[in-house]
């Protein structure tokens, strides 16, 4: 048991340090940058700064990382997966960094796929179960989808401005523009379903597959904000707007109901805990959306608070579960004696998310109510909504498993490693909200100022006096404990919505095995086995091209009829009569034979032509194809081929060779450059002492291209052999 | 196939066969031939064999399996190449060195050098991959009982 588990946390520690110790620059309202060439040529750059909204972002990755390293080297320390799951959290740990540092775009985007990357593979983390995988694919689905989308946007943005900056983005602007909606639409189904904004929420509780800790960091402090952080980057750029506010608001809200409703209905703490990261999640959508500075100012508040305190939850249901072993909350009640610190955990980042003053919950609740008191009722009345549902939750994870009857006899020690960080999370969102000027014009307003675009200037404070917020957050207090009453019965009631109409989960399932019908469909009818089809598919096509080609353009026929001898005459009558056989017979072996007639035909023509060297390799390969052709035959079974595949295949032969031969007659129209050929004549025997031009430019002038074909040569050896031993092999006796 | 005929004349034709491939092979330079239709003559050749006395007696007469053939054949090419590259500093680049150029300015010497292995690889490399092909064919279609 060495203490080298701790490692990634200790790194993770340092780096917070580095980052806080730029906070006095930060404060100072100054703005660091670093970049380095990428890729020049596409003006592609790794270019970072950091600006308050990055440093706080920075601080809450390492920060909350350090704590849940720790967490998760004692949460797995029998573990023998346990360097896997630190090297992804590593790995997730610095593509988020990046992600909130980069001011390049396509560095951001990196990034951003990186941590989907490592998401997905966090998320499967118990790769053995079902259930893990397959969330752990829809997460990377539905994320992945999402970034193609902000992909566009990103390009669409670098396309107007010339510039892949951020910062040149924000200067800019593109609210005027005409592709506005579109890139608006872009950037907001990348953020939206990163962050698990409703209509994509649905991915995020099928996420807590994953083992707690990473639930806690990526699920809920980090990744999942990437989303809300690229809204607050961009907002300057993109926001502002009725389209913005609408479209905002509008998910937003929807999220925070739905979020808070079904968190509800949930029995396992964990699933609540991440539908109440939904309900934030929702809520700092629609305070990005509002839009005015109190909006802004208390979704960056938001964001500090929401972290702190739901990192501390997710980790005391992890405690729960270490201790006890169960995490169902009708199962597990009285165990606070027992368990003192999970509680005292618990109870801080309860206390928080229910708003409780001096705790720093109360300071981000007040705010919301001033921000959406400000712009209208039902958006007042929605954040009242989930405030009162937050409430209850916050009751049923810090109350229920801890009073009352005991449940278990006893519960299990804890390590330091587990409980260290998630009470230094409490602690520090006690210590925020009793202090909140360690942070308001050091901090906040460094950020808002970056948020905005323009300078700013913020205070906190705990009490305003009786204002309308204050009433507000009374209330919530007040309906939020009656209502914990009816927990019971709310819960009942929800189950029973939910089986009578579903998921959207069953929705996206449903989609996902329609393309797989789709898709399993359309294999089993292009790819059905049958050689015929496919070189009907590959002619007709190759047909279908020639003559789109040959018809986009008059057709330019020869001016002069052409002179024929007569033994073009009986060389052209010979291929007529072989190709006549092998359309006419039944016989497969005469068809092939035949064939050689047209092939020998061709050859001929050749020689007429003086090329002896094509019209002998000519000649040597259609000897061998029959010979080939002929073994195989001896395996096909003897079917008489129907009528109607004849006249289709006819059809198709007819006109992709008068194609051919229409395009032949077209190109001898245009002048022929001579240039290559005199060059090869003049220097075929002084440069390459070779008097047989063909195979001088075989071997010497191109001789490239030859090594290119005689490895396609063994290439296709090796794959035909490999197709050929594949089949089961008749055993000779 | 047990002919009488077939296999006689096959052990006259398919020596002669072989000495041709190379003939042609080697002339491939100044006369119609070289080392793609060489090679496929060769093929020829052993496919006689595998027809007239069985598949096991043509991979006896070759000796070394048809993929490593192709193997070395393809490697020979290489190999000219960066002759030509070490030597002249480009890749494929002909190197003559037996040639001798006369004070008179006519060339003497034997035309010998990194395009004969470059044609000689192009030759392996089809008898080789033809062998390959046919030889598995043969087997999988399972005509020859022997």
């Amino acid at each position: 048991m060495s203490l080298l588990r701790f490692l990634p946390a200790v790194l993770s520690a340092l780096l917070f340090v580095a980052f806080a110790n730029q906070y006095p620059v930060i404060a100072r309202g100054d703005v660091l940058t670093v970049a380095w060439d990428w890729l020049p040529t596409l003006g592609v750059e790794l270019a970072f700064r950091l600006d308050g909204l990055s440093l706080l972002f920075a601080l809450l990755i390492t920060g909350i990382g350090a704590v849940i390293l720790s967490y998760a080297a004692d949460y797995f320390k029998t573990d023998p997966r346990r360097d896997r799951l630190q090297i992804l959290l590593g790995l997730f740990a610095l593509s988020m960094l990046g992600l909130v540092l980069s001011d390049d775009a396509i560095s951001l985007f990196l990034f951003w796929e990186g941590t989907t990357l490592t998401s997905f593979l966090l998320v499967g983390f118990d790769h053995h179960r079902d259930v893990a995988r397959r969330n752990a694919v829809q997460a990377l689905i539905i994320t992945g989808l999402g970034g193609l989308a902000l992909l566009i946007g990103l390009i669409t943005m670098h396309q107007i401005t010339g510039s892949w900056r951020m910062s040149d983005w924000n200067a800019a602007g593109f609210t005027d523009h005409a592709a506005y909606p579109m890139i608006l639409l872009a950037v907001l189904i990348g953020c939206f379903t990163k962050s698990a904004q409703f209509p994509f929420h649905y991915w995020l509780p099928n996420a807590m597959a994953a083992p707690t800790p990473v639930s806690a960091y990526l699920h809920s402090a980090t990744m999942v904000k990437a989303g809300i952080y690229l809204l607050l980057r961009l907002n300057p750029a993109l926001g502002g707007t009725e389209l913005w506010t609408m479209a905002l608001v509008t998910c937003g809200g929807i999220t925070m109901i739905l979020g808070s409703l079904w968190a509800l209905r949930q029995t396992d703490l964990k699933l609540m805990m991440a539908y109440t990261t939904l309900m934030a999640l929702g809520a700092l959508t629609l305070l990005i959306g509002l839009g005015s500075d109190k909006a802004l100012m208390a979704a960056i508040v938001f964001i500090l608070v929401h972290a702190l305190y739901k990192a501390a939850l997710f980790l005391s249901v992890g405690m729960m579960d270490k201790q006890v072993g169960t995490r169902d909350l009708r199962h597990i009640h009285g165990m606070g004696k027992s368990m003192p610190l999970a509680w005292a955990c618990a109870a801080l980042g309860a206390l928080s998310m229910a708003g409780i003053p001096p705790l720093i919950g109360f300071l981000g609740k007040e705010l919301i109510y001033t921000a959406t008191l400000g712009h209208s009722l039902w958006v007042s009345g929605v954040a009242l909504a989930a405030n009162v549902m937050m409430v209850m939750t916050a009751i049923a994870v810090a109350w229920g498993p801890f009073v009352g009857r005991a449940s278990h006899a006893q519960a299990k020690p804890m390590s330091v490693g587990l409980w260290w960080g998630t009470l230094v999370m409490g602690l520090l969102a006690l210590i925020l909200g009793s202090l909140p000027s360690l942070i308001d014009s050091s901090l906040v307003q460094p950020i808002l100022a970056a948020v905005t675009g323009r300078e700013q200037s913020v205070y906190l404070s705990l009490w305003h006096g009786i204002n309308g917020p204050l009433v507000l957050s009374v209330a919530t207090y007040a309906l939020g404990f009656v209502l914990y009453r009816f927990m019971p019965r709310i819960r009942a009631t929800l189950s029973d919505i939910e089986a009578r109409y579903g998921e959207m989960d069953n929705l996206y399932q449903w989609k996902l095995d329609s393309l797989h019908r789709v898709a399993g469909a359309t294999t089993r009818s292009l790819q059905n086995g049958r050689m015929t089809f496919y070189l009907r598919v590959t002619f007709g096509m190759l047909s279908l091209i020639l003559w789109a080609a040959l018809l986009d353009s008059p057709i330019r026929w020869p001016e002069q009829g052409l002179a024929l001898t007569w033994i073009d005459l009986i060389v052209g009558l010979l291929a007529v009569v072989g190709t006549w056989i092998v359309v006419r017979t039944e016989s497969r072996l005469i068809a092939i034979s035949a064939l050689g007639i047209v092939g020998a035909a061709v050859s001929i023509v050749f020689v007429m032509f003086g090329a002896i060297d094509v019209a002998m390799t000519q000649l040597l390969v259609d000897t061998l194809m029959v010979i080939f052709i002929a073994v195989a035959l001896v395996r096909l079974p003897r079917v008489k081929l129907s009528r109607l595949t004849n006249r289709v295949a006819g059809f198709i032969a007819i006109t992709l060779g008068a194609g051919v031969s229409v395009a032949m007659l077209a190109v001898l129209q245009v002048p022929m450059h001579l240039e290559l050929t005199e060059f090869f004549g003049q220097n075929s025997l002084t440069e390459a002492l070779g008097r047989n031009v063909v195979n001088v430019i075989l071997v010497d002038f191109r001789a490239m291209d030859t090594l290119g074909e005689i490895a396609v040569v063994v290439i296709a050896a090796l794959a035909a052999i490999a197709a050929l031993k594949s089949k089961p092999e008749h055993k000779s006796v | 196939m047990n002919s009488l005929v077939l296999s006689t004349i096959t052990r006259i034709l398919a020596p002669l066969l072989l000495v041709f491939s190379v003939f042609i092979l080697l002339r491939g330079h100044n006369d119609p031939g070289g080392g793609f239709i060489g090679g496929l003559i060769a093929a020829i050749a052993f496919i006689l064999i595998s027809k007239a006395e069985g598949r096991r007696q043509a991979m006896v007469a070759l000796r070394v399996r048809p993929l490593s053939i192709a193997g070395t054949g393809l490697l020979m090419a290489i190999v000219a190449g960066f002759w030509g590259l070490i030597a002249k500093g480009a890749f494929l680049k002909g190197i003559w060195p037996l040639i001798v150029y006369n004070a008179d300015g006519s060339k003497g010497g034997l035309p010998i050098g990194s395009i004969l292995l470059f044609d000689l690889g192009v030759f392996l490399v089809v008898i080789g991959g033809v062998c390959g092909i046919f030889f598995n064919l043969e087997k999988a279609v399972g005509e020859d009982t022997d």
